[in-house]
């Protein structure tokens, strides 16, 4: 949620230095972390995906794919916030089972300047399943779907794009079967940058990576019913320079007895090379004497550094999201301690004083650490009731379901050692009782490449006492 | 631009050359995607 001020500075100066016609797209999957959402974390998580909506108004998105990600909070929840959205939410493939109707947009159709723009939306099948959707909904295959979208959207539009969060597998078999589609943006479990892809002749692939801390520009010169340039020049340029050293090794190695064998392979490989220079050279002429030039595109990632600058008005939203979230947290604590739940304690969790005991050494080292005042630092920032900070500022929370975050004792306030040596109950009571080793598993839970992507286990974990 | 074009016709005519207008603007085919995903997974620093 922090990234949303700095991507609306940065569109703000992509849009002004760029004085083209534009459209602003998200593939989908930006509303929750995971394809669902524990009980404990409902509230907080609903709140965040409300602030990101508000923020997507401001910065002016056209459309959005509902992916498997954006439906964790249910389908009437989406459809409630959907019709707060200023932009549309795309899936051709969640339709209503009694009207055999799509209940978001399939499509829509936007004017870019001089040329009339199809954005299509289709939501995964691998994470939401029709039992998940609910009663009276159905998530349907792309093949019974999009078919018919693209049919209509065809004959009208100059340029297709699909957003969509299923497996880069199906965006190629969606391809193959429709090369009207012109540019595919994938959402979903990736986990870096794709830069554009070329899935056929007529369909780029592209998606941003690292948890949506990057941003994607693609300026397309795209010319009406003509393919993507596929890069035959440097393709052709790079075969005639391997032939080059295929030549130069083949002369060393022709008089070598010993060399026959590889002299041999060498020869192969220039027969296959000179096969696709000469099958690029002809591609190259027919394109000469084609009707229609190739369509370009120029593409672009751009992260979203801390020290970029904020925009003001998503930033004020932005901060009004965080300290809402925190708040709720904070009801929700109050009645969790009336009701008497105290977190991981009885879970064999014992807290730091105790290990200190007998461990005085590492556990002085530990003080002096971050990890020992990890806590403190959300409250600074008011967020010590933010159930998707808690669990990685305190010991002995499941990030997954944080249930207990909201009323961890204070001796459990901290990344204490049971955090990364497991609870130290049957340690405390018989020391031969061996704690879990540590595992370079256990600190990526919470240093993951989001968070810290400079984290090395080697050289970091020692540091830790 | 208007002007250039009136121009442009007022001698076509005079000479009897053929103007295209439509081809003037290059920007014409251009467009720009600004686009994102996965912004689910992103939290700014906790601390």
């Amino acid at each position: 949620l922090g990234g949303l001020s700095k991507k609306a500075y940065r569109f703000n100066k992509v849009l002004q230095a760029k004085d083209l016609p534009f459209l602003i797209l998200d593939g989908g999957a930006l509303l929750f972390k995971n394809t669902f959402i524990t009980a404990s974390q409902e509230v907080q998580a609903k709140i965040t995906a409300d602030g990101i909506v508000k923020a997507y108004n401001l910065i002016g998105y056209d459309a959005v794919g509902v992916s498997s990600r954006d439906l964790a909070g249910g389908i009437d929840f989406l459809l409630e916030l959907a019709s707060r959205s200023d932009f549309a939410w795309l899936s051709a493939n969640i339709i209503d089972s009694n009207s055999n109707k799509p209940i978001f947009k399939p499509a829509v159709s936007m004017n870019i300047g001089a040329r009339k723009a199809a954005v299509l939306g289709l939501t995964d099948t691998l994470h939401a399943r029709s039992e998940s959707l609910g009663p009276g909904f159905k998530l349907k295959s792309w093949q019974q779907t999009l078919p018919k979208v693209i049919e209509e959207m065809r004959s009208t539009h100059d340029f297709m794009i699909l957003l969509t969060s299923v497996s880069e597998k199906t965006c190629r078999e969606i391809a193959r079967a429709h090369p009207e589609i012109n540019l595919i943006i994938q959402a979903g479990g990736t986990s870096s940058n794709q830069s554009p892809l070329l899935l056929t002749d007529n369909t780029l692939l592209t998606r941003t990576g690292k948890q949506g801390k990057y941003i994607g520009i693609m300026e397309v010169d795209w010319q009406k019913g003509g393919k993507w340039d596929s890069g035959q020049e440097e393709k052709l340029i790079a075969s005639r320079n391997e032939i080059d050293r295929l030549n130069w090794q083949i002369t060393r190695h022709r008089n070598r007895l010993e060399s026959k064998e590889l002299h041999q392979k060498l020869e192969n490989r220039r027969l296959e090379v000179n096969t696709e220079v000469k099958r690029l050279e002809q591609e190259l002429r027919d394109r000469l004497t084609a009707d229609v030039r190739p369509s370009s595109y120029k593409s672009q990632f751009i992260a979203m550094d801390i020290s970029l600058p904020d925009q003001p008005t998503v930033l004020e939203i932005v901060n009004e999201t965080n300290r809402l979230v925190n708040e709720a947290g904070e009801n929700t604590a109050s009645s969790e301690a009336v009701a008497g739940i105290t977190g991981p304690i009885g879970k064999g969790f014992v807290g730091w004083t105790k290990c200190q005991k007998c461990h005085n050494k590492e556990a002085s080292a530990w003080l002096n650490t971050r990890h020992a005042t990890a806590f403190l630092t959300l409250i600074e920032k008011n967020q010590q009731f933010n159930l998707q900070c808690v669990p990685c500022h305190v010991t002995g929370i499941d990030n997954y379901d944080p249930a207990g975050a909201l009323t961890i004792p204070r001796e459990l306030q901290q990344v204490g050692c049971e955090a990364c040596h497991g609870p130290g109950q049957n340690h405390l009571s018989n020391p031969t009782n061996s704690t879990r080793p540590v595992t370079e598993q256990i600190c990526l839970s919470c240093h993951t490449e989001e968070q810290d992507d400079n984290f090395d286990f080697i050289s970091d974990a020692p540091k830790s006492h | 631009m208007r002007k250039m074009i009136g121009a442009l016709v007022i001698l076509s005519l005079v000479s009897g050359m053929t103007v295209s207008a439509a081809t003037t603007d290059v920007t014409n085919n251009k467009l720009l995607v600004i686009y994102s995903n996965n912004v689910n997974g992103e939290t700014e620093p906790c601390g």
